[in-house]
């Protein structure tokens, strides 16, 4: 204690906790700002974790580049699948076929019909570029012949399972139909258009409910066949080492496809979701940082009390040879004691919030029967999060400086007062 | 430094002060001029309102007269900035005020220790001296009491080793006997004319006591803010 300046050892000193009424408002102020840091850093780690996740299912669904030719199917697409293969930032690339189409599942009492739109992926090829392959929850993922995989939430209006049946019917042949029935009109012969039959093989969970009510999947040549390509896809996916370079990896191909290629990022097509999220972390963090202001004021309270608590000390001081600035200085470093003191709480109670997060809305909904994240709104049953050191440094910093600021305006006042007047003070 | 013999260690010439109270205006100090000598041990006597107290806190750097001067070694206190001020507070007087003024955070030891401390000198030796000086006033074994639990006498010796620890040349003494009983006022008393004596320091001290002011070779009467 002897070897510290002398300012750190009085400050230090202040603040042992005894019983008196300074000693319970600085541990006020000490538990504002824990209480500030610790929702800071829970808020901002589950927030970071939901915009990973996010990230996470919309990358695994979709392609994180998308290559298709201006105004016309692509029937070169094997030559465009090697040139991009290429470029060192891609992982994998495949063709793919995607559209709308109709959907009708046969039951009795009447069909029903949706309009999902229909994915076309090679078995082989296509599993490098999307996950879907993987993400099977009920059945397999058997797409040859004229297998079918659906979408979760898809299959569940339905009511359809592995080995039912659905018959599709391409916006083709949907125009073909209505051209049939104006002919009709006229009195000309009938030509019958059947949809085309498929056996639900798989129904898969993209994570995602847009996905899983959105999509079907089937096999390439089935898609060519729906949308009577022949060989021709409508583009190619592109899956890369680091999603994050995918503006970057665009403009290389761009280069090198040329003018009549079109090659769209994941950021362009489902970007903005993302973006929400982090614009929704931004606000959060400077909304909750209020909080943190707020318990900074609660230091510059404790610290104005004490000061006027302590005047005739500081008459005292001053009288021994103290500067002002060393007795301005003796107050500062009580409230970056409350802060370290604070900030440091504050840190491990909100890492241990984060770690044990799960447990806690747990035992939130075993004891109040409250549901702080229905899985049935926010699609996960466990909350995520992650723990971002910048985020973390960034708030303990922040945190810190707003309580050692909090500390000047009375540490200055401190600093200003007269020896003679602070010696007389009762 | 000023070592010729000849030139007072401390000259006040015409100090004046005047406080403002509300509306009303005292005339504290009104003209005041004398000059203390190294190893001089003069008392400031004056009854109550006389205006010793504020004397001794402008010869201490604690306040500045409205008018006058005071010299130090020569060198006129009114030309220092608050940091030679500060300096002079802590390296060249040494203040023993009549409540004491111990920080009560601090026990013994660390009290007496904590103006070489602000002078940032080195803990080690800061410490031996200090105890050293506990040592000479007699609290040897008091050494890591609070204030709440030394008695008044014993609360002023450490005031007084307190005012001692950065070897300064002027001593200023408030009142030192005045919280006290005659007869631990009378050790008080004997400890200061004996480190005095023993150090060879110039100790200016202000009393209402003409008892505690015969102690000292030397008297100033004050009356109304004059010397009589």
């Amino acid at each position: 204690m002897m070897r510290l300046p002398f300012e750190w050892m009085l400050a230090l000193r202040y603040l042992r906790p005894k019983r008196t009424f300074v000693s319970v408002i600085t541990l006020i102020a000490v538990i504002g700002v824990t209480l500030g840091v610790t929702v800071l850093i829970v808020v901002i780690a589950v927030m970071t974790g939901f915009g990973e996740q996010l990230r996470e299912r919309l990358l695994g669904f979709n392609p994180h580049l998308t290559v298709r030719r201006l105004g016309a199917n692509l029937t070169e697409y094997r030559d465009v699948v090697e040139r991009v293969s290429r470029n060192p930032g891609v992982i994998a690339a495949a063709p793919m076929v995607e559209g709308p189409v109709l959907l009708e599942r046969p039951a009795e009492g009447g069909s029903m019909v949706l309009t999902p739109f229909v994915r076309g992926v090679d078995q082989v090829a296509g599993r490098d570029v999307t996950a879907l392959l993987d993400k099977i929850r009920l059945g397999t993922n058997d797409l040859r012949g004229n297998g079918i995989l659906l979408g979760w939430e898809l299959a569940k209006e339905l009511d359809a399972r592995p080995g039912d049946l659905v018959n599709i019917l391409p916006p083709g042949l949907a125009q073909r139909m209505l051209t049939q029935a104006r002919r009709n009109s006229d009195g000309r012969t009938e030509e019958a258009f059947l949809p085309t039959e498929f056996v639900v093989r798989g129904i898969f969970d993209a994570g995602f409910y847009e996905y899983n009510v959105a999509y079907v999947a089937t096999s390439l040549s089935n898609a060519q066949d729906l949308y009577s390509l022949d060989d021709a896809v409508h583009g190619v996916m592109v899956m890369l080492r680091d999603p994050m370079a995918a503006a970057d990896v665009r403009r290389e191909l761009a280069l090198e496809l040329g003018p009549e290629y079109r090659v769209t990022t994941w950021m362009e097509e489902k970007g903005e979701i993302l973006e929400a999220v982090a614009v929704e972390k931004k606000v959060m963090f400077i909304v909750l940082f209020f909080v943190m202001i707020v318990a900074a004021f609660g230091i510059t309270s404790t610290l104005i009390t004490f000061v006027v608590q302590k005047t005739r000390e500081i008459g005292v001081l001053k009288a021994l040879g103290c500067t002002r600035w060393q007795v301005s200085w003796l107050f500062l470093s009580q409230s970056v004691f409350v802060g370290v003191i604070g900030v440091a709480s504050g840190f491990a109670l909100g890492m241990l919030a984060v770690r044990y997060r799960n447990e806690f809305l747990e035992l939130m909904r075993r004891t109040t029967g409250l549901e702080l994240f229905p899985a049935s709104i926010y699609g996960f049953g466990q909350l995520p999060a992650r723990i971002d050191a910048m985020d973390v440094g960034l708030i303990c910093g922040s945190a810190l400086v707003i309580c050692v600021l909090a500390g000047v305006l009375p540490a200055w006042n401190a600093g200003r007062l007269q020896p003679v007047e602070a010696l007389r003070h009762e | 430094m000023n070592n010729d013999p000849k030139r007072p260690l401390l000259a006040a010439k015409d100090l004046a002060k005047t406080y403002h109270i509300g509306r009303r205006t005292v005339e504290v100090l009104r003209g005041i001029s004398f000059e203390v000598n190294a190893n001089d041990f003069i008392a400031l006597r004056g009854a109550s309102g006389s205006g010793k107290s504020t004397l001794l806190h402008l010869l201490g750097g604690l306040d500045v007269p409205d008018s006058g001067s005071i010299d130090f070694e020569g060198e006129p206190m009114s030309r220092w900035g608050p940091a030679k001020l500060a300096a002079f507070r802590n390296l060249r007087v040494g203040f023993v005020f009549q409540a004491y003024h111990l920080l009560p955070e601090l026990d013994a030891l660390e009290n007496v220790c904590l103006p070489a401390r602000v002078a940032r000198r080195p803990a080690a030796e800061v410490t031996s001296r200090a105890r050293a000086l506990l040592l000479r006033v007699g609290l040897a074994e008091r050494l890591d009491h609070r204030p709440a639990e030394l008695s008044g006498g014993e609360q002023q010796r450490v005031a007084i080793a307190r005012a001692l620890i950065n070897r300064p040349r002027l001593l200023l003494a408030d009142e030192p006997t005045g919280n006290l009983d005659s007869h631990t006022g009378g050790g008080i008393m004997d400890l200061l004319c004996s480190i005095q004596r023993e150090e060879g320091m110039t100790l200016v001290m202000v009393t209402h006591d003409p008892r505690v002011a015969a102690r000292a070779p030397k008297v100033l009467e004050l009356v109304d803010g004059r010397v009589a």
